[in-house]
């Protein structure tokens, strides 16, 4: 599994040095769009079909989405809480929003 | 954008139900090419956003506190509602990870943990952006403009931004977009941590 973090990381370090320091040509830009779409399309497939291979999935997948919609509901809740309580924390004398930004 | 994945996940569960076993397996080596291309050109997308990271800077680093918030609270509230309804913490954490980006955090997980875990991180995710763009408009005006923000998760920078510039300033907008940019260099990086959990 250390392995994975290893190869993710590294695809992803490796993207963000090419985009930062503008390595890849203008033109090339759109072909690094297309083999981006295209590997995303092609592992959305492989997981549509790995959910369609295995019917367990498919049986289940009433239960699994009232646990994602339970899941998605609190992970919404908790980052507005957060965010809610930050923006009390940051600015006590502030209704706006203005001063976020600013180094005070 | 959403179409296509759509369409795209449910031809592979026909063909799933339809072609062979052996057939899909087969694709396994091809797949991790594409994971590795995939991340490539994320990459390559997130750095090339100068702009935004000099932004940054403009805006100070405070504005940090907000994804950072953002972040702590979606693993927070998936790992506490899937430890109520029975699913392990690192499956639970590494789902809140997802922050909204729905087809990536589904094909990592499928790919480098488990196809249930991977379909539900794909469904929690779709089903945060849906719940976003249906209440960032109230949140942003009972809770405050910054608030806005959070329920969007990574997706504040592109399919929920709209909405939020809509619902707050253009202050709240930049912001936004910077929290989902940020949010958005975390999904790859977290999701393979805390699956390790």
């Amino acid at each position: 599994m250390l392995s994975w973090f290893a190869v993710i990381f590294g695809a992803l370090i490796l993207g963000v040095f090419i985009g930062y320091k503008k390595l890849l040509p203008e033109k090339y830009l759109h072909w690094s769009e297309k083999i981006t779409f295209c590997g995303l399309a092609l592992l959305l497939w492989t997981m549509g079909a790995q959910i369609g291979a295995e019917r367990d999935i498919l049986r289940q997948l009433n239960v699994l989405g009232v646990q994602a919609f339970i899941l998605a509901a609190s992970s919404v809740l908790i980052s507005v809480l957060s965010v809610y309580q930050l923006q009390k924390l940051l600015k006590p004398r502030q209704r706006g929003h203005e001063n976020i930004g600013e180094n005070q | 954008m959403t179409w296509i994945v759509i369409i795209t996940v449910t031809l592979g569960v026909v063909s799933g139900i339809y072609l062979p076993y052996n057939m899909i397996v087969k694709l396994e080596p091809l797949t991790t090419l594409a994971l590795g291309l995939l991340l490539i050109g994320i990459g390559i997308d997130l750095g090339s956003d100068k702009n935004t990271w000099q932004n940054l800077k403009k805006l100070g680093w405070r504005i940090l506190y907000i994804p950072v918030a953002i972040a702590i609270g979606s693993i927070i509230g998936t790992s506490l509602s899937g430890f109520l309804i029975g699913i392990p913490l690192n499956e639970a954490a590494a789902i809140g990870a997802g922050f909204g980006w729905y087809s990536l955090s589904g094909v990592l997980l499928t790919k480098i943990y488990h196809v249930e875990t991977g379909t539900l991180a794909f469904l929690t995710n779709v089903f945060r952006e849906i719940i976003a763009l249906l209440i960032i408009p109230i949140v942003a005006q009972r809770l405050g403009f910054l608030a806005g923000i959070a329920p969007g998760g990574a997706t504040a920078m592109d399919t929920t931004l709209p909405l939020i510039a809509k619902s707050t300033d253009s202050d709240t907008a930049a912001i936004a977009f910077v929290s989902g940019l940020v949010l958005s260099t975390l999904v790859p990086i977290l999701v393979p941590l805390l699956i390790q959990l």
